[in-house]
């Protein structure tokens, strides 16, 4: 059996902010064709990383490759041929509020491939009803759209360009258990059906359970355990085993006071 | 010791700040010269800071000409030199007011909402999000609107002269009893090219001036609603406090060709 191809590679990468040091030496692996599920509590540097393989930050030192292509310390040049291949669904969906909806996800299709307005329109709906969403819906503005309407229709943004890394910070937050776990089923769906590498981002343990492939826990900057979706619950470390759980007593010290 | 450590850390952010301005202003020239151009936002910009301006331009030059026609009929009047204030209202209008007054009026319509949009869009991660889309928001979103700035603001400034010269035409005809034609042709033999094309100057000057402070602090603006509002404030704030700075270097850059 041959190794499994490394789509994106993480290799001691530091970053800090003034006096707060947020990624340590940071190494990861994300497979080719998986879908890896990073969890973490708040501000353990989550965002940072996967901002750091977008290029909205650069890390400090370290190494970051995405197809065996450096992107640390990249131009812009060199970030946006990469970050074509990657789509990503914001946390609050970021839709763009000055577009309708439909124009959103097609703004995506034209940015990434050479086609006609009319064309990427045609994918755009495609795309949205993938997710379930009506082409009456597609004519509206982000801004009349309740919280899982814009979270289906940023999910329909990422996937519309046919990326091959698809990027998930927190799916489920700020959305009701009934709808997340709608966006849970959605996401396994899209990801089956593109076949595209996914790097999730969340602490929503229901969610990591049922998008995963293989769980990865982030602490003090460090990835402290990595393993199958199917090991976590078998797994000794006490720092996962807290988190899992959801107990205040334990390794993880919550920083609550300042 | 502990003297120069808070007066180090003022020169320091100060240094910083116009270090990061200075960047953010190259990087935005760079990116308005090279393609992908596009034309479509630079028109809606162009239509936004342009047409949609014309009401509130025209309204305060107007006024600024009539009000011009009866402060120098009373300054005028005490040397018998009442004759010339269609030159006075002709000069004053084109090399400074329209200029001037125009930034400023723009600068509080089209630079807050400039740093408000790229405000909202900067903490809700849209500015973010285009990266993802591999375009960049230098390109995207200052780029059109630094080239609409500078474009227009010179075709509005040409607007608030004519408007302006009318104001200073009306009072000065109705209210102060002038000969109309010996009126425009007071006007139109004085006036030079010059006076005309030193306001324009300024006017593309300060057209620039106003969009980049509002994309450079909506660009950097952070925490929510209060960070956008700052935004806002900061660039409405720093835009008209450089186009009067500007407008004193440029018109004594104007004055020593004109001598």
């Amino acid at each position: 059996m041959s190794e499994p191809q490394i789509k994106i590679r993480m290799r001691d990468v530091h970053k800090r902010f003034g006096a707060k040091v947020v990624l340590d030496g940071f190494d990861l692996d994300v497979r080719a064709g998986e879908s890896l599920v990073v969890i973490g509590g708040s501000g353990v540097g989550k965002s940072v990383m996967l901002k750091c393989i977008l290029g909205i930050l650069s890390p400090d030192s370290g190494s970051i490759t995405v197809d065996g292509i450096e992107v640390a310390g990249a131009g812009s040049t060199e970030h946006e041929a990469v970050n074509a291949k990657i789509g990503m669904l914001f946390q609050g969906a970021a839709l763009f509020d000055s577009m309708t909806v439909v124009e959103n996800v097609a703004f995506s299709v034209t940015a990434r491939h050479n086609v006609g307005r009319r064309a990427a329109r045609e994918i755009a709906l495609q795309k949205l009803a993938m997710v379930g969403l009506k082409p009456d819906v597609a004519e509206r503005y982000p801004s009349e759209l309740s919280g899982g309407m814009k979270k289906r229709a940023g999910l329909a943004r990422a996937i519309a360009a046919d990326p091959e890394i698809l990027f998930f910070d927190e799916p489920t937050t700020g959305l009701d258990p009934l709808m997340g776990d709608i966006i849970n089923d959605l996401i396994v769906h899209c990801v089956e059906e593109t076949g595209a590498t996914a790097l999730t981002i969340t602490h929503d343990m229901h969610s990591a359970r049922k998008i995963a492939d293989r769980i990865a826990m982030i602490y003090n900057g460090k990835i402290i355990w990595i393993g199958n979706v199917d090991e976590i619950d078998r797994a000794a470390d006490p720092y996962l085993d807290q988190f899992i759980h959801g107990r205040t007593e334990g390794p993880i010290k919550m920083a609550v006071r300042r | 010791m502990n003297v120069f450590q808070p007066i180090g850390h003022v020169v320091f952010a100060f240094l910083a700040a116009v270090g990061r301005l200075a960047v953010f202003t190259g990087l935005a020239l760079s990116h308005a010269v090279r393609p992908p151009f596009y034309f479509r936002i630079i028109g809606r910009h162009m239509l936004e800071i342009g047409y949609f301006s014309l009401p509130v331009v025209g309204m305060t030059a107007i006024f600024a000409g009539m009000v011009i026609a009866l402060q120098s009929f009373t300054g005028f009047a005490r040397f018998n030199a009442e004759g010339a204030i269609a030159n006075v209202v002709a000069l004053s209008i084109t090399r400074e007011l329209a200029p001037v007054l125009t930034g400023l009026m723009v600068s509080g319509r089209i630079g807050a909402a400039i740093a408000a949009e790229i405000g909202t869009m900067r903490v809700t991660e849209q500015v973010d999000a285009l990266t993802t889309l591999s375009t960049n928001p230098f390109k995207y979103l200052v780029a059109p609107r630094l080239i609409a700035g500078l474009t227009m603001l010179p075709i509005l400034v040409f607007v608030a002269d004519i408007i302006g010269i009318l104001g200073g035409y009306i009072v000065g005809v109705y209210q102060l009893g002038f000969n109309p034609a010996n009126y425009l042709q007071n006007t139109y033999d004085f006036i030079e090219t010059l006076d005309v094309v030193s306001g324009l100057v300024k006017a593309g000057v300060f057209g620039f001036i106003v969009t980049l402070m509002g994309c450079y602090h909506g660009y950097y603006s952070k925490g929510g609603a209060q960070g956008v509002g700052q935004a806002t404030t900061n660039a409405v704030v720093s835009a008209s406090i450089l186009i009067l700075l500007f407008n004193y270097i440029l018109t004594g850059i104007f004055f020593a060709a004109d001598v």
